[in-house]
């Protein structure tokens, strides 16, 4: 403690204790501390005759009073002193309280404006980059970091320091201290990762499963005590702001993404033919059920005059948007192609849809199935044609159930690949329904395959109905077969039967 | 689905193993890509403990063999199981793609050291 500089009330106090010693008969007092004259009545008067001390070893503060002889009056001079001294102690004291408080009025007030703040930043990097900015001011530091650990994904590192660090010093602090939550202060600089002399740090209670913590780092001198209890005010309030944060994240996320989905729905569905042809001889039905993701199916049939009955069906790979756009494109050049291109063979539809389509499917790395059926005016033959698409199944009215296998790869693979036509005889009563996978790769709840010979058994149940019965009735089986199983994939058909 | 990568000499080996799916091919197309930016195209993607492919998988090969064929190499398959091999001979994709036996097969049969 320094008196060097007495304040005005203390030195009017001291020359009060003076003036009594010099009634008496002193010559002059002077006050020392640890040694040196601090004061002295009559005011600078040094004196170098002997004289009577009084000392206060607490705070080493001793009177010197000059020229007196009088005996007796030590324990006086000892008294005084001392309780000058608790005098001192006692208003240095209530200084450094004072000071004390206001600080920690000043930081109440910060706190509170950050905590206004944090409130209306709802991204979790603004949240994050005002934590940091703000938490390294308040504690006078160099810099602050945060770093929140999300199941399933890169931690997150937001940094805001006059000098920064690199990512894997602070990355490894968060470690090091997730390790240990209660040790908020790493003391021991061997622990420390490179580059940070000393840190400060407390994490921000958020949901389970993630992991958030604030790091305040390199401060002139050492962190104190208040500086970690303000750190730890901070993180409290901010973890319900993270949350919040990562909540609204969330949120916008599942927005996204039910519009996407809600919006390749629209896609697909208005592309399916609103009506079916009504044809003498001919019974053709075809639907599509699209799962709550969209899949990328599509079906068509094309009746035109003085032409033969042309049906396509196809599954796009991948599911949601790209694959309805991709689906939509596919659809309409085959549409076109069927109606405008002068063709004999379904195999020459396949072939334009791969060379006009080739491009579009090769840049974003997805192809897709198809079928092309052409019935005869004749009503006895199906010419068809099959990119990899399964299953198509054939159920003569009288005999085995049939699975037509493609014979060549998907479209929107090889450059300029050559499709190959097929036919097939069919008769009166008989029946032919193109299906994508979405039937035969149904599961129950035990996670077992609907399959294609339950679907092989399945028409030969239906196979007496109408080409709707039938249709109807196999969805009605693959969706009992389900049960509470969600459908994952699109569920699209066409059926084909001769009656004349 | 766990991944194993490795080389043979200038030959890329992936060695696949679980539920090959729509969700699983990130690493596995990142994969593809990296060999092809390397100068590699001589790739060899096993199977053998795939038990689950999808259409999205497929693809993810289609494209691999694309890129590796552009560059006059190849991507080949080795060890289908019976459940994978049906669906590559449903789609007919059994004979865009050369399958062979056993990953040694596959490796000698590319014909460079």
């Amino acid at each position: 403690m320094s008196l060097a500089n007495l304040v005005p009330q203390h030195k009017t106090e001291f020359e009060t204790m003076a003036t009594v010693w010099l009634q008496l008969g002193a010559s002059s007092v002077e006050l020392l501390e640890n040694g040196s004259v601090i004061a002295s009545y009559p005011v600078g008067k040094t004196d170098l005759t002997p004289a009577m001390i009084a000392n206060d070893k607490v705070t080493g503060l001793e009177l010197h009073i000059h020229n007196f002889m009088r005996s007796g009056w030590q324990p006086s001079a000892d008294l005084q002193i001392q309780m000058f001294g608790q005098v001192l102690n006692a208003d240095q004291e209530m200084d450094a309280l004072t000071s004390s408080l206001v600080e920690t009025q000043d930081r109440l007030v910060a706190l509170y404006d950050l905590s206004r703040a944090t409130r209306r930043a709802i991204e979790v990097d603004d949240l994050l980059n005002l934590l940091t900015v703000e938490s390294s001011r308040l504690l006078d530091a160099d810099g602050a970091f945060a770093v929140v650990y999300l199941p399933g994904q890169p931690p997150i590192v937001r940094q805001s320091a006059a000098n920064p660090l690199p990512e894997s010093q602070l990355l490894a602090a968060a470690a090091l201290y997730r390790l240990d939550p209660n040790k908020r202060t790493f003391k021991d600089s061997q622990t420390l990762p490179t580059g940070l002399r000393n840190v400060v740090m407390s994490y921000m209670p958020v949901r389970d499963k993630v992991f958030a913590c604030l790091g305040v780092f390199n401060k002139d001198g050492n962190f104190t005590a208040p500086d970690s209890k303000l750190l730890k005010a901070i993180t409290d309030q901010a973890g319900a702001n993270l949350d919040n944060a990562l909540l609204y994240q969330d949120a916008i996320l599942r927005v996204r993404q039910d519009t996407e989905m809600d919006l390749a729905r629209q896609v697909q569905t208005s592309l399916m033919p609103q009506s079916l042809p009504k044809l003498k001889g001919v019974d053709i039905y075809g639907v599509s059920i699209p799962a709550l993701q969209v899949g990328g199916d599509f079906f068509d049939v094309v009746a035109m005059p003085n032409r033969p009955l042309v049906f396509l069906m196809g599954d796009v790979t991948g599911k949601g948007m790209p694959a309805a756009l991709l689906m939509s494109m596919t659809h309409t050049v085959a549409r076109s192609a069927i109606r405008y291109m002068p063709f004999k063979a379904p195999n020459q539809i396949l072939e334009r849809l791969n060379k006009d389509l080739l491009d579009d499917y090769s840049t974003v790395g997805m192809f897709t199935t198809a079928f092309v059926g052409v019935l005869e005016e004749t009503n006895q033959r199906l010419l068809y044609s099959n990119a990899g698409q399964s299953p198509i199944i054939f159920i003569p009215q009288k005999g085995e159930p049939l699975l037509l296998e493609a014979d060549d790869i998907p479209v929107g693979i090889f450059d300029g690949h050559i499709y190959k036509s097929q036919t097939l005889e069919i008769s009166i009563g008989d029946v032919l329904v193109a299906m994508t996978d979405g039937f035969n790769e149904t599961r129950d709840q035990t996670g077992e395959l609907f399959g294609i010979e339950r679907l092989k058994s399945e028409l030969v149940k239906l196979v007496h109905l109408s080409a709707q019965e039938i249709a109807t009735g196999l969805i009605q089986a693959v969706s009992d077969y389900a049960g509470d199983h969600p459908q994952d994939d699109d569920r699209t058909l066409v059926v084909l039967k001769v009656t004349s | 689905m766990e991944i194993n990568k490795k080389t043979s000499g200038s030959i890329a080996i992936l060695q696949l193993k679980g539920r090959f799916d729509a969700h699983e091919i990130a690493p596995v197309t990142a994969w593809l890509q990296t060999q092809i930016d390397t100068g590699i195209f001589h790739v060899i993607v096993n199977l053998e403990g795939v038990n689950f492919i999808d259409s999205t998988a497929l693809a993810s090969l289609v494209r691999g063999l694309k890129h590796c064929r552009e560059k006059g190499g190849d991507l080949r398959l080795c060890v289908l199981q019976p459940a994978v091999r049906v669906i590559f001979e449903l789609t007919r994709l059994d004979k865009a793609f050369n399958i062979l036996v056993t990953e040694e097969e596959a490796a000698a049969s590319f014909g460079i050291s």
